[in-house]
């Protein structure tokens, strides 16, 4: 049996598995749904589930595969402890709520409660660091400053400690399978009444004056009251073409994913803008800027200990971000059209607090104050700093 | 005699030619002393003394032996003073020397340790408990890595290859051929016709022996990558008797000539990873420079002509052929003709259905066969009782690095990727090797070598064996052996959610094992046709760096 679903079994006994619709070539001519969510990774599979729960008729279009994103997979961590306090504040249950949705899920997903570090790489850092860890601490999230020892004992790659700096700990975080977690999400969303269908990519937006009243997949109208986008590269190309903006910026990284059998990782690290996690299996990924060979030359000067490991893949992955630093969920300037967009380096974490919100606000339920500064329609003039293409 | 399997010296002469009977050398594996003939490889005289496996499989902890050559092994083995990523490789590149001492790669007690994930649950105590850090392995010292040029950079030292190599040559460039094994001429031995008015295996070393007259050529050198800006990126074993020592060699050249060749590839059926199921070329190989049998009394399965020429091989040699079982309909053609005239009983449209293998003695004990249309007494099941069974799956080209690469003619990289035959090979090769040399506009100044050969018939559907598994006997027919990937388990995966090609890759870990899906061939990307997923899974790595030697290649590209 292959190592990632015995990871799985480990921790729960797998279900015989559900088959379900992800490819099916019938879709009505007429097609007519309450909400059409764009995207294929947790975060649109998340909110769709969430949506078709509420009771509404949702369609999927995932322009590729149902799966874990790449940005979603680069880094599969969910946290609480950001350095970004508005980002904190909103996702500071996130680990514990993500514990409580797999327990409901139809699949076992594999989770590991490996804990964050996030280290310090000059001594402004290390402030704000600590600025974080106090927010942290205000704000009831479970994270500290470790000194330097502390680190070389959480994290034995990282080496004796002696060209440390301090890291800001967060025990509660943790690492899942992004893959196993968007097959569970598209299970119960299709078993909740969810049309999900898999490399099926939206041409256009339909709209009607401003408002969007449903998407074009080529020559086929699929009319919808609301329109989620909640994968970055096809909402750019959708909203961009249609000669609306965006406000995200794009970074372009590199995963590698080093074969099981190195040493252990301890908690998933974060150092200036490498990311490191290890999966239950034993799988190291490391995300980093584009160029495999550098990446792995700075991971080999941070971790000498790695460098005997095999790299069994490499994969580029694009991020966005919003331009001021923030991603964009709720409804934006165009009517009927409603974001999760622009979650940069960290995309799994936010994914289900974020799909959290979009539903509460397309059924009007109560939403969490600390997600309005999120909003795609806050401050304006933000839109006039993207450049023009 | 050394063993078993070793054909009597009263065999013909051709069976054998790297041996020599008269010098017997000791060595040690696993522990246990063992001996062989001077010019036998580690895995030639572990199979002449019948210790038919020594290897376990990464996850199933199942024995593994010899099955296929060089960069397609499956059951690597490391030299006792070795270590590091690239310290494993096939039986079939260790030369054997009195005093050599080799381990398998992964023991099965070894691997049914890591199956059970004890190492998990101690890092998971590790974290709550005040427990001693884990053991880090040694850091080792940063391997070499060096920068050349050259005009016409050839990989791969087979016929197509060294064809390559003298057309460049001849053009007037300065030629560097990589070759990922020890030794040069990859299976022209394995094939008979003539090449200038040689045997195909003269020809090579002569070639060879003109390369390595101006040291263009570099055995133990494995291309990982084409580079967009067209340089080649290979891992290079510097000593054969330490090769787990690697350094990185990156050549930049005018023209790429990619000559990776064919592989063989495996069929799937029930327990098809049994030690003594063996690919057709491998056991060809073993025959013809080692003169180790494959058993007593041998099957043959194929699709292609591949499987006639080892039968015809092994019937010469003494070893009884029960059947040749060809999946394809009508075959014709002169392998097949020769083999009836030699006797060997033939059985068309019919497909292998199950081997049953011996754990005691470790060896096949019967091979079952059926008609390939036709069901229950109309598909005629019958079983052979045999000791070894001989595949032949046809032949999928080495083409990943060119896949990978994603570049063409236009930008220099030339592809020598021809049929499985040796006139199919040299005119591929010679063709490769001239239009790089115009590309960089020279001209040849010779013609290609003359060809006398017979093409091979068509290959028979893949989907004759894929398509009938049973789900009993999805369970055990592996479709990516190195990593321990059934049939089944391809379906299960399907059937939990991962229907697109990637992510059914990942869920069930393609190419992760110890040979990269190199041996499966392009096997896989069958499987999943049959099994219902979209798309084409990715090909096979040509070979896997180490963060080390990554890290290396970057210091390499910043002088």
């Amino acid at each position: 049996m292959f190592r990632r679903a015995l990871s799985s079994a480990l921790l729960r006994p797998s279900r015989p598995a559900q088959g379900r619709p992800t490819h099916p070539d019938r879709l009505a001519s007429d097609a007519a749904y309450d909400v059409v969510v764009v995207g294929g990774g947790v975060r649109a599979l998340a909110i769709a589930r969430a949506c078709a729960n509420e009771g509404a008729a949702v369609a999927l279009f995932a322009p590729d595969e149902i799966a874990g994103s790449p940005d979603e997979r680069a880094w599969p961590v969910v946290r609480a402890a950001h350095r970004d306090r508005l980002r904190m504040l909103c996702e500071v249950r996130a680990p514990k709520r993500a514990r409580n949705l797999l327990r409901r899920l139809p699949s076992p997903v594999a989770l590991d409660a490996t804990g964050c570090l996030t280290l310090s790489v000059s001594a402004s850092d290390s402030e704000a660091l600590g600025a974080a860890a106090a927010a942290a601490k205000a704000a009831g999230v479970a994270a500290w400053m470790v000194p330097p020892l502390e680190v070389a004992a959480l994290s034995p790659p990282l080496g004796s400690g002696a060209g440390l700096a301090v890291a800001l700990y967060e025990p509660g975080a943790v690492t899942l399978d992004a893959d196993a977690l968007a097959f569970a999400l598209a299970d119960a969303a299709a078993a909740a009444g969810a049309a999900l269908f898999a490399a099926t990519p939206v041409t256009r937006l339909e709209r009607n004056g401003a408002e969007v009243v449903g998407v074009r997949l080529g020559d086929r109208l699929v009319s919808a009251r609301s329109v989620v986008l909640a994968d970055d590269f096809a909402a750019i190309r959708l909203v961009r073409e249609g000669k609306g903006r965006l406000s995200l910026k794009r970074e372009e990284r590199q995963t590698l994913a080093v074969e099981a059998g190195g040493p252990a990782l301890g908690p998933a690290l974060v150092i200036d803008d490498l990311t490191l996690s290890r999966d239950i299996s034993g799988v190291l990924t490391v995300s980093g800027p584009l160029g495999g060979d550098s990446l792995a030359r700075r991971l080999v000067d941070v971790a000498p200990s790695l460098a005997g490991s095999v790299v069994t893949g490499e994969e580029p992955v694009t991020t966005w971000t919003g331009i001021d630093g923030a991603a964009q969920i709720g409804a934006a300037e165009i009517p009927g059209l409603w974001l999760a967009l622009g979650f940069g380096r960290d995309a799994l974490s936010g994914a289900v607090p974020a799909a959290r919100h979009v539903v509460a606000l397309l059924f009007g339920l109560a939403t969490d104050p600390a997600m309005a500064p999120f909003a795609p329609t806050r401050r304006p003039h933000l839109r006039e700093r993207e450049p023009a293409r | 005699m050394s063993g078993p399997y070793r054909l009597p010296a009263s065999a013909d002469r051709r069976f054998g030619a790297a041996i020599d009977r008269d010098e017997p050398v000791g060595f040690r594996f696993a522990g246990r002393s063992c001996s062989g003939f001077y010019g036998d490889t580690l895995a030639s005289a572990l199979l002449a003394g019948a210790a038919p496996r020594w290897g376990a499989s990464p996850l199933l902890g199942r024995p593994r032996a010899l099955a296929a050559l060089g960069l397609e092994d499956i059951a690597l083995v490391a030299l006792e003073d070795d270590s590091g990523a690239w310290a494993g490789v096939s039986g079939d590149e260790i030369a054997i020397r009195e005093g050599l001492a080799a381990r398998p790669l992964r023991s099965a007690a070894e691997a049914s340790f890591g199956r059970l994930a004890p190492r998990l649950a101690l890092e998971r105590l590790r974290r709550v408990l005040p427990l001693p850090a884990p053991r880090l392995p040694p850091t080792e010292p940063s391997p070499d890595a060096r920068r050349e040029t050259c005009d016409v950079v050839v990989v791969g030292a087979g016929l197509a290859g060294l064809a390559a190599a003298a057309a460049a040559r001849a053009a007037g460039l300065s030629v560097v051929v990589l070759e990922a094994s020890f030794r040069a001429g990859g299976a022209a031995d394995l094939f008979d016709g003539r090449i200038d008015g040689r045997a195909p295996g003269q020809w090579a070393t002569r070639q060879a022996a003109a390369l390595a007259d101006r040291s263009a050529l570099t055995l133990g050198a494995t291309a990982i990558a084409v580079e967009a800006d067209g340089s080649v990126v290979a891992v290079e074993r510097v000593d054969p008797r330490k090769p787990g020592r690697v350094a990185v060699r990156v050549v930049s050249a005018g023209a790429v000539v990619l000559a990776t060749g064919v592989r063989e590839r495996p069929l799937a059926f029930r327990d098809n990873d049994r030690p003594g199921v063996m690919n057709s070329l491998a056991v060809r190989a073993l025959l013809r420079r080692h003169a180790v049998a494959p058993g007593e009394s041998v099957v043959v399965a194929t699709l292609s002509d591949d499987g006639y020429r080892t039968a015809i091989d092994l019937s010469e040699a003494g070893v009884s052929v029960k059947m040749v079982i060809d999946a394809r309909e009508d075959p014709q053609g002169p392998a097949i003709d020769l083999a009836k005239a030699m006797g060997v009983p033939l059985s068309f449209a019919s497909v292998v259905t199950g081997v049953d293998y011996d754990e005691q003695d470790s060896h096949v004990v019967a091979v079952h066969a059926a008609n390939r249309f036709g069901e229950g007494a109309a598909s005629a099941a019958r079983s052979f009782t045999v000791d070894g069974l001989v595949v032949s799956g046809g032949f999928a080209p080495r083409d990943e690095l060119l896949a990978r690469s994603g570049l063409g003619p236009d930008e220099g990289l030339f592809s020598a990727q021809g049929g499985s035959g040796v006139g199919d090979a040299i005119a591929a090769g010679w063709a490769a090797g001239s239009a790089a040399a115009r590309h960089l506009f020279a001209e040849p100044t010779r013609d290609a070598p003359v060809v006398e050969a017979v093409r091979d018939e068509p290959d028979g559907p893949v989907a004759a064996y894929l398509g009938r598994l049973t789900a009993e006997d999805a369970a055990s027919a592996f479709v990516d052996f190195g990593a321990d990937i059934t049939a089944a388990d391809i379906a299960e995966a399907i059937g939990q959610g991962a229907d697109g090609p990637q992510a059914l890759s990942r869920r069930i870990g393609l190419g992760l094992g110890g040979d990269a899906g190199r041996f499966s061939a392009d096997l896989p990307s069958h499987a999943f046709a049959a099994a219902g997923a979209r798309g084409a899974p990715p090909p096979p790595s040509p070979g896997r760096p180490t963060l080390g030697l990554m890290a290396a290649r970057a210091s390499l590209r910043e002088d």
